[in-house]
């Protein structure tokens, strides 16, 4: 029961949050690269035959993956510390 | 819970019987039939007349042999259903002339009776298993019966349903309250008792367990007329002892593939490497098709009566296909019916288990409920296309879409030495590679500012 008030404290405010990001409108590429990286993606099955480029693009999604990761943390830092008195 | 639950209820409980024996005059009968199989010759005979079965297990049925008869290990109980669904099936053996439960059996079950014949009575009909200890047979009075309950979608299209004791040489004489006379054997038709109701238990702590789930999968293809794979699976019997280890264990297989030839003959066996050497413990089976689907239901009897001293087991399921083209055949979930401890159950709570209580209370306090964190689940669906976190999905969406299936722009044509040259080499640069990014994710790791 404490643990459930407690989590739900935790709940609201991120929802709180949540919710006024979701205002905003959605996120949508540029026509211009979708249409490049389907001409790309054509290339790729294409060449795949005698280069593993599909490991580079296993390499390149972790990196951004890794990238993304910590650049969340970093987000979630520098908010943690705009709390007053935590340095 | 209910598979142990009713494991548990060896022990006696004369004051809790007495009222609940009074079921026994709640007669809630149709017209079904009872098939009992003359263990001497094997033939089955139909007894007409049987109590209905009907849809819950409020009102369990059943039969009892009259006092003096020597019934020992009757091992084995075959129901068929006209109709195809699945049930659970308890049943229980009671000492009537003292009053307790000498042995309780459930399982789980897929049923029809696409095949029912007299003659043929095993083809596709379901069973389970339940053994009672040898020394009962033999020593005690065994004015004993025999009840069975089901649930789940049964409704009163049960048509047959005889038991077969395999190590019984004595010809099997069954008692009728109803004085059914004019057939060779006598049988009971009057309803039976439930037991399960205020019973206490040596083992409450098997009460609070909840069955726990494993899975693995197995995958064959190709054509074959016959063929035979092992599955290894692994079996904790440690959490156990003596008394809490469950009779049995229910093991279902749930496969997804296609068999061509639905009358395929699926051989399963359960082999257990056991402490004193033996293995090889063929296990009953059971199995079915669904839409294309092939479900078995395997039961391991017989733990406690054999005294096996295991405590975790590699168990192997050994399935042998043949009569029929198997094609891609995948065992999608084995799951067992073993309980584990769940500590955050809710214990019973009573004067003479006041520990039960303090348990309870700090289970009330401090462990938080699952809804509480299911909450969280759909956060992150309401902003993942929105700013900043929308650029992070299309990039994702995007970089996945370059390894779809999309129409090669061209095509190479055939390379001399493909698998011998350039195969070997690109595997050696896949690894390569990831061995290059995982040196400089590393060094960058070292110069990480965290």
């Amino acid at each position: 029961m404490i643990f459930d008030y407690i989590i739900g404290i935790i709940y609201n405010i991120i929802a709180f949050i949540v919710n006024l990001i979701a205002v905003l409108d959605d996120v949508t590429l540029p026509a211009d690269i979708e249409n490049s990286l389907n001409s790309v993606s054509g290339y790729i099955n294409g060449i795949t035959t005698i280069f593993p480029i599909l490991t580079l693009l296993d390499i390149l999604f972790f990196e951004l993956l890794f990238i993304g990761a910590y650049f969340f943390y970093k987000l979630v830092r520098w908010t943690y510390q705009k709390i007053p008195f935590i340095n | 819970m209910m598979l142990l639950s009713r494991v548990s209820m060896k022990s006696k409980n004369h004051s809790l019987f007495l009222p609940i024996i009074a079921l026994f005059f709640l007669p809630t009968l149709t017209h079904a039939s009872i098939l009992f199989e003359n263990a001497l010759d094997n033939t089955a005979v139909i007894y007409d007349g049987f109590t209905n079965i009907d849809n819950n297990l409020s009102n369990t049925q059943g039969f009892s042999f009259f006092n003096g008869v020597s019934i020992q290990n009757v091992s084995r109980v075959y129901i068929s259903l006209c109709q195809e669904a699945v049930v659970d099936v308890e049943g229980y053996h009671v000492d009537i002339t003292n009053e307790e439960i000498i042995a309780v059996s459930s399982g789980h079950f897929l049923v029809d009776c696409s095949a029912v014949s007299t003659s043929t009575p095993l083809v596709n009909w379901s069973w389970f298993d339940f053994s009672i200890p040898q020394t009962i047979g033999t020593a005690g009075p065994v004015d004993t019966g025999f009840f069975v309950d089901f649930e789940a979608g049964v409704g009163s299209n049960l048509n047959y349903f005889y038991f077969d004791n395999p190590s019984e040489t004595g010809l099997y004489n069954i008692r009728s309250d109803d004085e059914f006379n004019d057939f060779a054997h006598q049988v009971t038709i009057r309803p039976a008792i439930r037991l399960d109701s205020g019973i206490s238990t040596t083992s409450p702590q098997i009460l609070q367990q909840q069955f726990n789930t494993r899975f693995t999968d197995v995958s064959i293809s190709g054509s074959s007329s016959t063929v035979t794979f092992d599955i290894d699976y692994i079996l904790d019997l440690s959490e156990y002892t003596n008394d809490t280890r469950p009779d049995f264990i229910n093991i279902n297989v749930l496969a997804d593939g296609f068999l061509s030839d639905q009358q395929v003959d699926v051989q399963k066996r359960l082999i257990l490497p056991l402490t004193d050497g033996a293995n090889n413990k063929v296990i009953v089976s059971n199995h079915e098709y669904i839409d294309g689907n092939y479900i078995a239901f395997l039961n391991f009897w017989n733990l406690n009566t054999d005294n096996l001293t295991f405590s975790r087991s590699n168990v192997t399921v050994e399935f042998e296909i043949s009569g029929g083209v198997v094609d891609n055949f995948t065992i999608t979930q084995l799951t067992d019916g073993l309980a584990v401890q769940d500590d955050t159950a809710y214990r019973d709570c009573s004067f003479t288990e006041i520990y039960g209580c303090f348990v309870n209370a700090l289970i009330f306090v401090f462990v938080p409920d699952e809804d509480t964190f299911s909450q969280f689940t759909g956060l992150y669906t309401v902003i993942e296309n929105k700013p900043p976190f929308g650029y992070n999905t299309a990039v994702k969406n995007a970089l996945l879409g370059l390894n779809s299936s999309t129409t090669a722009a061209f095509s190479l044509s055939t390379i001399p030495f493909q698998d011998d040259i350039f195969d070997p080499f690109k595997s050696i640069m896949i690894i390569g590679l990831w061995v290059v990014y995982a040196l400089f994710f590393m060094s960058r790791l070292d110069k990480l500012d965290i």
